[in-house]
């Protein structure tokens, strides 16, 4: 089995970049992924484009599985939430480079709701200038995932392998999760598997910044054990996010 | 190519990659800009003339003596064109190899990431002041930062000098590259060597095979395709295609 656990619906408001559901179902048909996490583009429209990922998913319920964005520093960040729940959305999306999440005195009640209705918050950052290496800077990002994982341990954290110290992080945090977002990604990826294990690290597309079909090519060519591939590809997900499927 | 460069091997082991994907030429050079690195791109391009066509890897931090071996090889060896790796774009050395390569009609690459030191507006810039000189964006700016691909394609749409290489970047920024710019301005590259990310993979011409699908897995109509993977550089580089 083949899950993709982070791809894009619509267009982006600051990037010249859009996709459509039909293309993700027409890349998934061609490249054998059997479920996709699908999500909007961050957006100040909020409800509009939850709205359309929930449409999206309920008309394929068996293929795409919905999350919604959350603007932590909203108003309403907290009904937003339950609304996505009642929209049958299984998990949260924050873009951290759109709305603010970190810094002085982050808005993380919204991670009550998140944690009370067993939601995965998924992190995109598709242009962060991050890395492992510390002099790439980005401490915002470390501290604030290290404070957000400690103060919320039961809350699955999605994040990809460009996370600043993301080793350190893993290591110290049981419920922070590798998405491998793109091509770069999984080849960092499989650095993490010989540091981390291969457990925790799960395929995701970032489509359509990166190309699934080429994601799960990648991963199939790389020098990999054949389970860990498996992982990778599927187990991982259906094992982490089993409540979600 | 280089002889340092971690993990290593003869230059034979990048032909085994381009056997195994099914490529005939690739434009290679070296890692660090000085004189051994450059040697051996010389040796290994007089060993398979057939295969390899070498650029002069220009470091600027070697200043006076990194212009030395730009003009040397352009000059006696009548190479086709100067590489630039990781380091600032416009640093203040760049200019002069630049009026050595527009000097001898060479080709300059210029490696580019989301970086201030490589963005590719930085590199853009550039170009803007040698218009006479044909300018790679090396990556199309891609691999971490999908931005940067688009924004070398909008670099490339002002500045007609200027033309993308396709190694990390994805499907989706190859396309709208070929849809603005045309497709004989876009030319495939792996950022192979005989070593590196190639021994990452199972089998050789895994990784090379894997830059190759980005460009086919964007459903180019059939001679746009052609023009990338090939067609393109051949005239770029004066090659019979």
């Amino acid at each position: 089995m083949i899950v993709d656990i982070h791809a894009h619906i619509g267009h982006h408001p600051l990037m010249d970049f859009k996709q459509t559901p039909e293309e993700i179902l027409r890349d998934m048909e061609k490249y054998g992924i059997d479920v996709t996490f699908v999500m909007p583009f961050p957006s100040m429209k909020i409800q509009e484009v939850n709205d359309r990922i929930a449409a999206v998913v309920k008309e394929h319920p068996d293929r795409l599985i919905g999350f919604g964005c959350v603007d932590p520093n909203a108003d309403g960040a907290l009904e937003e939430v339950e609304r996505i729940v009642s929209l049958g959305l299984k998990g949260v999306m924050l873009d951290p480079e759109f709305h603010r999440v970190f810094g002085r005195s982050p808005k993380i009640e919204f991670m009550v709701p998140c944690m009370d209705n067993n939601l995965p918050v998924l992190f995109n950052n598709p242009n962060s200038e991050t890395g492992e290496s510390e002099s790439m800077g980005r401490e915002t990002y470390y501290n604030g995932l290290n404070q957000l994982a400690y103060k919320f341990p039961e809350v699955r954290l999605v994040v990809n392998t460009f996370w600043p110290r993301i080793k350190e992080l893993m290591r110290t945090h049981r419920n922070i999760i590798i998405d491998t977002g793109g091509r770069n990604g999984i080849t960092s990826g499989v650095g993490l598997v010989k540091d981390l294990g291969p457990t925790r690290i799960c395929f995701g597309s970032e489509s359509p910044q990166n190309h699934p079909g080429l994601g799960v090519k990648e991963i199939r060519t790389l020098k990999l054990a054949p389970v860990y591939r498996e992982l990778l590809l599927g187990k991982n997900a259906k094992r982490i996010f089993r409540d979600l499927f | 190519m280089s002889q340092r460069w971690k993990p290593t091997g003869p230059a034979t082991l990048l032909i085994d990659d381009m056997d195994a994907a099914g490529v005939d030429i690739a434009v290679v050079f070296g890692v660090f800009g000085d004189a051994e690195d450059n040697a051996f791109v010389a040796k290994s391009a007089e060993e398979h003339p057939d295969r390899f066509i070498p650029f002069v890897n220009f470091a600027p931090s070697y200043e006076e003596v990194g212009l030395e071996l730009v003009d040397k090889y352009l000059g006696e060896y009548k190479w086709k064109g100067v590489k630039v790796g990781h380091t600032h774009a416009v640093a203040r050395f760049m200019y002069p190899m630049m009026e050595i390569a527009e000097r001898h009609g060479a080709v300059v690459a210029v490696h580019s990431d989301h970086s201030i030191r490589n963005h590719p507006y930085i590199i853009g810039d550039i170009a803007n002041s040698f218009p006479k000189v044909k300018t790679v964006i090396l990556h199309m700016g891609g691999g971490t930062c999908f931005d940067s691909e688009l924004l070398s394609t909008k670099m490339a749409e002002k500045n007609p000098n200027i033309y993308l290489e396709t190694c990390y970047s994805n499907p989706y920024a190859i396309k709208q590259a070929v849809e603005r710019i045309g497709a004989e301005k876009v030319m495939f590259g792996s950022d192979s060597a005989n070593g590196g990310y190639g021994s990452r993979f199972e089998k050789a011409g895994d990784y090379m095979g894997l830059m190759l699908d980005a460009v086919r897995f964007a459903d180019l109509p059939e001679e746009q395709e052609k023009l990338v993977l090939g067609n393109s550089a051949a005239k770029l580089l004066g090659v019979d295609a």
